[in-house]
This record gives C-alpha cells, sequence and structure tokens, in this order.
C-alpha cells in the first residue's frame, strides 16, 4: 500500500504561499493515530481532511465471532481512556435484550464506578489538553489524583486502565465497605484540589486569549454532524442521556447538565470542569444511599439472548454511546454496531479548522477530547 | 556493546565505547509513539508517579530524528506499518526498540483467524530489544524495560536488586 | 406525550405512518422498514424538525440474500430514538445518500460502503474511511472469512 497522499492533493505551480502539509500519524498533538491532510496558505488551514483508519481493529467483526461475555474485554479496548461507561453499556445492551434484572446495591456500584472513571478521563483531557497549549505544569497535577483514582479501580476491579469489571446481571463479586471509604476520602480531598486547577488555570489570561472564540461550534451544525458530549452542552443543548434516558439508576440522583452558551474552546473547558462537581455529588449521593444486598442476579451460564435487536445509549465521558446488537437466537451476536461518540464528533473539525491558524486547529482538536482507538474501532 | 547500528565500526576503542554506552544507557531519549490504549500507560510512566526522568529517560521527543529509543505502544494496523518502518528509518543509529503490550509483542487479543489489519508484533517490521507483557503492561514494567535496557548496553544492572526486607507475620 | 407528537409530525411530512414500539425491550421509540425512495424525504423532514444523526449502518443477511441498510435517529430535546431499515438486493446494492442533508452522514455512509460494498448515489465523497486505500475487500460481509 502508498504512502503517498490521494491524488486530489497534487501540488500545482501557484504564485501563492499554498502547501499540502501532512499532520500525523506520528504526532504529540493529536492523541492517537490521526492524519489531518491540510492545505495550507502561510499558516492558515485552507481544507483539513482527516485521514482515519491507523488504529483500525476489527472491532465489529471481532463482536459477530466471540460470544456475549467474550466480547467484554474487546469492547472497553475501544476507549480505554472510558472502559467503565463502556463495559456499562455493552452488559445493560445485553441485560435489556434479555430482559435480566440487577440488584440496587450493583446498580450504585456500577455508577460509583462509572462516575470515578468520567472523573479519570476528565482529568487526562485536563493535563493533556494543556500540554497541547504548551503548560507542563497541569499535566504532572492532573496525573497525581489521577493515579489515585486509578488505585481505588484496581483496588475494585484488578486492573488500572482497560477494565472488564461488570457482568450480566450486577458484578462479579461482592464489594466491601473499604472501597466505599476509599471513595468518599479521594472525592472530599479531590473538591479542595479542583480550586487549585481553577486558580492555576481557568483565571490564566495567555489560556483566555488561546481558547475564547477559538473552534466556535454553531447549534445549526450540532445537529447535522450529530454531536453529543460535552462539545454539545458547550454550544447550548442540555442533552445527557442520563437525564434524557436514564440508566443503571441515574434518575435517583439529583445532579444538574452544565451546559454553556458560547460554543468556544473556552466554553467546553468550563463544560467539562463543571462535570467533575456534579460526578462528585453523584459519587456522595451513591455511597450515602447504598443499600445492603446481593450484587448479582442468577442468570444462565452461557448467555443466549432470544431473536431481536436491541439499540442501548449510554453516556461516556466523550459523548453519546449507542450499542446496536442483532441478534440470531445463538450465543454469538449476529451484528453489533457501535455508534461511537468521537465519530461524530471528529467529523465537525475540517469544519472548524477552516480559516483557523495551525497552532489554534490543535487547540480545537484537544478541546474536541477524541480517542482515535474509539473512532477507528 | 550498542545494538542497532547497520555498519560495523572500523575502529573499535574498547574503554572509550565502555563509556560511550555507560553515557548513552543513562540518556535514553523516548519517541512518542502512542498509537492505543498502551500509550496511557507510557504517559503516566512519564508522569509523576513513576517518574522516568530519575532513570534520564524522560525527555520525550516527537521527532524521530532526536531520539534513541522507540517505544512501539499499542496495536500496529496494516496502515500504519509503513509509518512505522519509516520512522524506524528515520532514527539515527544506535536506536533500540522497546516493543510494549501484548499488541506490540504478537497482536495480542486481535491475532484472530479472520484477522486483516493488525500486524501481529512489531517485530515483523522491525528489530525490537526489549519485549514488555501486559495488557497494558504497568508502569513499573515500563521502568523494568528501561533498565534491561541499560543492562543490555553496559552488560551491568544498574540498580542492583534492593536487599530483601523480612516480613513482620 | 409531546415527544412523539414530534416525531408524528416529522413522518406526516414524509408521507409515512407513525408506529411505536416498545421503548424498554428494544431502546428503539419507532421502528420503521422503507423503501430506498423514501430515505432522502424523510431525511430533509427530519432535520428540519431538529432531528440529528446518530448512525448509518447496514446488516448483512446473507440467508435472505439481501442487505438491510440501518438509519439511527434521534432528537436533542426528547427521547426519540428513530431506527429506519431499507431493505436492498445483495447483488447490486445501491443505497441513496443522505450526505447532502446531514453533512455528519457522510463519514457513515463512507464506512459501510467500505465494509458492505454497498453504494451510495450521490454521495459527496465515497472514498475509503478506514481501509486501506487501495483495499479491494469487505470486511463486515458474512462470507468474508479473512484476508490469505
Amino acid at each position: 500500500m502508498s504512502m503517498a497522499a490521494p491524488l486530489t492533493y497534487t501540488l500545482e505551480k501557484r504564485d501563492n504561499d499554498n502547501f499540502t502539509l501532512n499532520l500525523g500519524p506520528q504526532h504529540p498533538g493529536t492523541h492517537g493515530v490521526l492524519r489531518v491532510v491540510l492545505q495550507m496558505d502561510g499558516e492558515y488551514i485552507l481544507h483539513a481532511d482527516p485521514v482515519l483508519g491507523y488504529g483500525h481493529r476489527m472491532q465489529e467483526k471481532i463482536a459477530e465471532n466471540m460470544t456475549y461475555l467474550q466480547c467484554l474485554p474487546y469492547v472497553c479496548r475501544m476507549d480505554y481512556l472510558g472502559a467503565m461507561s463502556y463495559n456499562l453499556a455493552w452488559v445493560c445492551a445485553v441485560e435489556r435484550l434479555c430482559g435480566f434484572e440487577v440488584p440496587e446495591r450493583a446498580e450504585h456500584i456500577r455508577v460509583i464506578a462509572t462516575e470515578l472513571n468520567r472523573m479519570a478521563s476528565h482529568l487526562l483531557w485536563w493535563g493533556a489538553y494543556l500540554l497541547d497549549l504548551g503548560a507542563f505544569t497541569p499535566f504532572l497535577q492532573a496525573f497525581t489524583d489521577r493515579e489515585q483514582i486509578l488505585d481505588i479501580l484496581e483496588y475494585l476491579t484488578g486492573s488500572r486502565l482497560t477494565y472488564c469489571y461488570f457482568r450480566f446481571g450486577g458484578l462479579p463479586d461482592e464489594v466491601d465497605d473499604v472501597f466505599l471509604e476509599r471513595t468518599m476520602s479521594f472525592v472530599n480531598g479531590f473538591r479542595k484540589r479542583l480550586k487549585n486547577y481553577h486558580d492555576l488555570v481557568t483565571g490564566n489570561v495567555i489560556f483566555h486569549h488561546r481558547s475564547k472564540d477559538v473552534g466556535v461550534i454553531l447549534p445549526f451544525d450540532a445537529a447535522a454532524y450529530g454531536l453529543t458530549g460535552p462539545i454539545l452542552r458547550g454550544s447550548g443543548f442540555a442533552y445527557d442521556v442520563r437525564k434524557q434516558e436514564p440508566y443503571a439508576a441515574y434518575e435517583r440522583f439529583d445532579f444538574i447538565v452544565p451546559t454553556e452558551t458560547s460554543g468556544d474552546c473556552l466554553a467546553r473547558y468550563n463544560v467539562r470542569m463543571e462535570e467533575f462537581v456534579q460526578s462528585m455529588n453523584i459519587i456522595e449521593q451513591a455511597v450515602n444511599t447504598i443499600p445492603e444486598g446481593p450484587v448479582r442476579s442468577k442468570v444462565p451460564k452461557t448467555i443466549k439472548p432470544p431473536r431481536g435487536e436491541v439499540a442501548m445509549a449510554v453516556e461516556t465521558p466523550r459523548g453519546e454511546l449507542v450499542i446496536y446488537i442483532v441478534s440470531d437466537g445463538s450465543k454469538k451476536p449476529y451484528r453489533v454496531k457501535f455508534r461511537v461518540p468521537s465519530f461524530a464528533n471528529l467529523s465537525v473539525f475540517a469544519r472548524l479548522a477552516r480559516g483557523q491558524l495551525l497552532a489554534d486547529a490543535l487547540a480545537i482538536l484537544g478541546s474536541l477530547d477524541m480517542v482515535i482507538p474509539e473512532v477507528d474501532r | 556493546m550498542g545494538t542497532g547500528s547497520t555498519l560495523p565500526p572500523v575502529v573499535h576503542f574498547g574503554c572509550l565505547e565502555q563509556i560511550f554506552n555507560l553515557a548513552r544507557a543513562n540518556s535514553l531519549w523516548p519517541l512518542t509513539f502512542g498509537l492505543a490504549c498502551c500509550a496511557i500507560e507510557m504517559m503516566s510512566a512519564a508522569g509523576p508517579r513513576f517518574d522516568l526522568d530519575r532513570f534520564g529517560a524522560g525527555v520525550f521527543r516527537a521527532t524521530p530524528r532526536q531520539a534513541d529509543v522507540m517505544i512501539v505502544a499499542g496495536t500496529v494496523t496494516a496502515k500504519m506499518a509503513p509509518t512505522v518502518v519509516r520512522l524506524y528509518n528515520q532514527m539515527p543509529a544506535p536506536k533500540w526498540v522497546i516493543a510494549m503490550g501484548n499488541c506490540a509483542i504478537s497482536g495480542g487479543p486481535f491475532k484472530l483467524d479472520f484477522n486483516y489489519n493488525v500486524i501481529e508484533g512489531v517485530e515483523r517490521l522491525i528489530p525490537v530489544d526489549v519485549h514488555v507483557p501486559g495488557c497494558p503492561p504497568r508502569p513499573e514494567a515500563l521502568v523494568e524495560a528501561f533498565l534491561k535496557l541499560e543492562e543490555k548496553l553496559t552488560s551491568d544492572r544498574r540498580f542492583p536488586h534492593p536487599p530483601e526486607i523480612p516480613r513482620r507475620s | 406525550m409531546q415527544g412523539s407528537n414530534r416525531l408524528e409530525k416529522a413522518l406526516a411530512e414524509a408521507g409515512i405512518e407513525y408506529r411505536p414500539t416498545e421503548f424498554p425491550n428494544t431502546g428503539l421509540h419507532c421502528s420503521l422498514s422503507l423503501g430506498p425512495d423514501l430515505v432522502r424525504p424523510l431525511a430533509t423532514a427530519l432535520r428540519s424538525n431538529g432531528f440529528f444523526i446518530e448512525t448509518v449502518t447496514a446488516v448483512d443477511l446473507l440467508q435472505e440474500n439481501r442487505f438491510e441498510g440501518i438509519y439511527l435517529f434521534n432528537h436533542y430535546d426528547d427521547p426519540l430514538r428513530l431506527l429506519v431499515r431499507v431493505p436492498v438486493e445483495r447483488s447490486r446494492p445501491v443505497l441513496p445518500s443522505i450526505g447532502g442533508i446531514f453533512p455528519g452522514a457522510v463519514w457513515h455512509e463512507r464506512e459501510t460502503a467500505e465494509m458492505f460494498g454497498i453504494t451510495f448515489q450521490d454521495c459527496p465523497d465515497s472514498r475509503n474511511l478506514l481501509l486501506p486505500e487501495d483495499a479491494d475487500y469487505h470486511p463486515l460481509r458474512k462470507d468474508f472469512t479473512g484476508r490469505s
């Protein structure tokens, strides 16, 4: 296979400064293996064309050849930063298809683990986004807190990054009070740390110059591209799957959906910073009201769902994930479609990057918070 | 002695090469080549808790022309394979490769019958010096990989094992 | 319920009858089966009523010798997941492209085209998205068992 750019990008002799620039696939600012072919005029971008597929790992074909339980490790390796929410989506989709019930204690633990994972993912986003903008200190601070969350989740699940924790019908094992105490002590400590983060970055004048009015997503484009998640909420839409189609005990907890109206990088930043606070509120409520009881309901050993189809939507740290399963009654799915949020979020990048400076385009990529293996599946 | 040079040296200076290898082992500059999940553990290894900088390896270079060691962290796909080879060729000798994670060693969980896109192990493309198993390997495993690479360069383990502390039962 | 009224109104603009499905069992609020010529009018009606495109994909029904193009739409203000199924024959699968109506659908159509071999008519961009540029195989077809 050739490494040359496609034929549409031939360099013609012109009397101006236009040239073709290749960003990636190995680039520290593209958050994975993303290649963007840029037509540049000096330092301004005329046309951006993302080239995908450098991380394509055949997830949908794999899902057709594995049993429902064997798919669980593959599902969490698509978006490794929000792996708990992907696990939750897969497990809830199969439970919806088969009609399994989940005990209340298991649902509370699921919510706590997913919200901790959301905070870890946003911490990494915060560190990486500011690293893209050129600031090195926030990366170190974010990773210090992130390691604490990873320790708590390692105590619960056994792994640091790619968890396969939930099972059909609940959790694999009993959960003791040590996990809940460690979670609460982390949450109480992090509330104070979040003030440090705001002092360090949020009011910084250089940060404002680089993110205010940069990469504005208009409300008209949101529905056309199918945007979801914090980037949609930065443009004024209060759409959150946890409120719209509640799953796994989220309707029992009180939380708001933070929105901003300006639609620029600063708005998306503010939405994610406020989501930290909301996640901590949810975790606190879940820990304070957790009931005693079993953590797994009785399900058959081999899952053989009835014929039919199911769609399950879940709010990952990046947006709305929809898993669509077509089952033919056997123990392997017939067709699985993962509608990943970063796919739609990246498709608006070509529109946003037009006319921007190259440095601003990288800031926009950072604020879109994508995980490229999720886009490539 | 150092691996990765394509031509054998014309003249060998015994003592000087030992000093050079010691210097190279203490300042291995990695290339930022995170492909998938293992990239996050590589970032954690460079982070504040499992600090790679104390081994001299914390200066991650974005361009291969300034890097010594290439950490292939993640799955290599068929579309990415020419890029991996091109980056390896752009690195100046002496250069080393650490294959981090099961995907880089052998294709990992993606080594299946109907595999149409995943290269089963980066060793099929470029020579590898250290393999780090795990899915993803812990950051401490990546630190140990650097120590093993230093051992390969200097034929002497740089940081000896600390003495066993007897457990109080 | 206001939500289903919105969907009913949008479907009526395209001349389609609204039939709800059981949401808790399937996760879908409405599931339709249409012919290919109704896809573009439906997409135009949904776009003007504020629906957003979730995905465009396909299912390979090898036994019944056809593909089914699957479109999923949803709305930001009310829970209204709509699934549209468009059967096409397997030997010459052609679907109309909604890339001119929903620009975000172009990438979904590119991926479905390369994975299944379906042609989307008048798609603004029909290059491969995830597979290499010179790939001549369609991996998600049921009769594809690997390259060897």
